[in-house]
């Protein structure tokens, strides 16, 4: 398993080589700074008057109080109100970060598809993988250790951009907005949140990187990947097809980086609870790369 | 036990008209130690050859042993004792040279001082920081090279190192060749270019049409049934037309060479029959020269092809 090891040693440190893989990061970082900077300054408690009028009318009542049955409002005037309105727009990291982590996280798994396609599509490119059979001749070993590298080297970049947002809401909570609330059950539920984005962007990754080894190019594995969410969704539509649209990949990764919404009771919404939604995703996640790796074991390599 | 050998090896493609045979029968035994020259046409076999050894194609029949290891299933035993470099070096563009050897070593856990040895060899130390993608042929070849260099392989299977070489960095590869066949270890060279591989190499086996049609020593074939005889005559182009048609009506083939000089093929035990023809004919010759037989002429001759009059 040494081998294993230093195989996979490798594979991380070209992954974190990768030119994409490093702009995609310092873009999260520059595009985390920018947010967190305009969020911070606009971070305010305000109030706001609001003029406006109204229409007030007598109503004839009887002797009970009672709107009297036929009687028609008279005296109607026009009278001008000013209400005083108060806007809350302050940072709180206890409500915003939970709220920032789902929206980012689906972003992170449409950026995942294409750095893990690109992962091993440029090796196709570049023909990089014959000179490293060379050295490892297992290919099966070959394209689980790539899986293992996409999905370890994604999740942590994602977690760690994540983070950085966090660290950023912290200090613009503490600065001009509200920090409460911070106790052990919010930092466990926002550490889950950081697990289950790790994971829907890894399982993005190994699932593009799965369809490329089989498709051998970056476009053809990102066109099948969007070509099978519309076709799924136009089959799903059809009478007794609805479990086509609810399993494919793509939702099932999105409902696993978002927060899950439950349904329960209802088994064709399983796939909607968070479990539901991972263990969709890691049977696509797992599954293509099984099939990816029986066809590169028996394929000629240029 | 020999480095490698091969028997009976086939191999089909499918292509748009039908069926292609790259290879068709393939035998070979590569002995262990020295420079193994492995000779072919483009499109001969070779290269397919060398891909079904390091396990990057499968052939459909036939068996292939490496250093005693069947080939493709116990490749894996014996892949660190074995370099290979197959047609053009592919590395990553982005990365440079160091980076891509560096992260070839860690697959396998090399000591990295091995990357720097590698390619102070190859005379790539002072571009070791450039990205690939900016390399010359040359300079790709030579990475190429360095990366064979850094498992300290017993076998070298090498296709074509020379490719984009200049005059001295092939002088430098073939150098560096013998010296590697010096210290113990099978170097085994596909060329199509024969002047290198007979300066290079002890053995070799020329391919033609997915076969081996000859196999052994340099000097073995280089002793070939033919051997050719230039013959000066003095004079105008009437007595080295004279001279021709004697030597024809005795028998023997005759071509002119680019300076009008005739060249005469004869067995080497019949060349004084040469002179004897010519005095009859009332033609004296003022030379009568053996030519040099090189491994260009064994191969042309073996694949049945007119050599050039040199």
């Amino acid at each position: 398993m040494s081998g294993v090891g230093a195989l996979l040693g490798a594979e991380l440190r070209r992954f974190f080589s990768r030119r994409v893989v490093r702009g995609a990061f310092a873009f999260g970082i520059a595009l985390t700074t920018l947010v967190m900077v305009i969020q911070i300054a606009r971070s305010a408690e305000s109030t706001a008057t609001q003029r406006g009028t109204s229409f007030v009318c007598n109503v004839p009542t009887d002797a009970t109080g009672s709107t009297a049955a036929g009687g028609a409002p008279t005296d109607c005037t026009t009278r001008p109100t000013v209400a005083t309105l108060r806007r809350d727009r302050r940072l709180n990291i206890s409500r915003h970060y939970s709220e920032a982590v789902g929206g980012v996280g689906v972003a992170m798994v449409l950026v995942a598809f294409i750095v893990g396609a690109s992962f091993v599509g440029a090796e196709f490119g570049a023909g990089s993988l014959s000179t490293q059979l060379i050295f490892e001749p297992r290919r099966t070993r070959v394209v689980t250790v790539k899986a293992l590298a996409v999905g370890i080297g994604l999740a942590l970049t994602a977690i760690v951009l994540l983070l950085y947002l966090g660290v950023l809401m912290y200090a613009g909570s503490e600065l001009r907005g509200v920090v409460n609330g911070l106790d052990s059950t919010w930092f466990a539920a926002r550490a889950g949140d950081l697990v289950r984005v790790g994971a829907a962007v890894a399982l993005a990754g190994i699932l593009a990187y799965a369809i490329t080894v089989v498709a051998r190019r970056t476009v053809a594995a990102v066109a099948g990947l969007l070509i099978g969410q519309v076709a799924s969704g136009i089959v799903g539509s059809l009478k007794n097809w609805h479990w086509v649209a609810k399993y494919n990949p793509a939702t099932a990764l999105i409902l696993t980086a978002l927060n899950p919404v439950h349904h329960p009771g209802d088994p064709e919404a399983q796939i909607l609870h968070l479990r539901g939604a991972i263990a969709t995703s890691c049977i696509w996640a797992v599954g293509l790369t099984i099939v990816a790796a029986v066809i590169f074991s028996r394929r000629e390599v240029r | 036990m020999a480095a490698i050998e091969v028997a009976g090896l086939t191999k089909q493609y499918r292509g748009r008209r039908g069926p292609i045979k790259a290879l068709d029968g393939l035998d070979l035994e590569v002995p262990e130690g020295g420079v193994f020259g492995f000779l072919g046409a483009n499109g001969a076999g070779k290269t397919t050859t060398i891909r079904a050894a390091v396990g990057h194609l499968r052939a459909n029949k036939g068996t292939i042993r490496m250093l005693g290891a069947s080939i493709p299933d116990r490749l894996p035993s014996v892949i660190d004792r074995v370099g290979a470099l197959v047609e053009q070096p592919s590395f990553f563009p982005g990365f440079s040279g160091r980076r891509n050897l560096t992260l070839l070593a860690r697959s396998r856990r090399i000591p990295l001082a091995r990357v720097e040895s590698a390619l102070t060899t190859v005379g790539l130390h002072d571009r070791a920081e450039s990205r690939f993608a900016t390399y010359s042929l040359g300079m790709k070849q030579r990475l190429g090279v360095a990366s064979v260099l850094l498992k300290d392989p017993e076998l070298l299977i090498l296709d074509e190192p020379a490719n984009g070489l200049d005059p001295q960095g092939i002088l430098e590869m073939r150098n560096l060749l013998r010296q590697l066949a010096g210290e113990g270890r099978t170097v085994f060279v596909s060329s199509h270019i024969l002047s290198e591989i007979q300066q290079l190499c002890d053995r070799v086996a020329i391919v033609a049409h997915g076969r081996t049609i000859a196999s052994g020593t340099v000097s073995e074939l280089l002793q070939g049934t033919v051997s050719r005889y230039r013959v000066a005559v003095p004079g105008a182009e009437a007595e080295h037309g004279a001279a021709a048609n004697a030597l024809a009506a005795a028998g023997f083939r005759g071509t002119n060479d680019d300076r009008g000089r005739l060249i005469v093929e004869v067995t080497a035990d019949r060349a004084q029959e040469v002179t004897r023809v010519l005095a009859a004919a009332q033609i004296y010759l003022s030379e009568l020269s053996p030519i040099e037989r090189t491994l260009e002429d064994a191969f042309l001759e073996l694949t049945h092809e007119d050599p050039a009059p040199s």
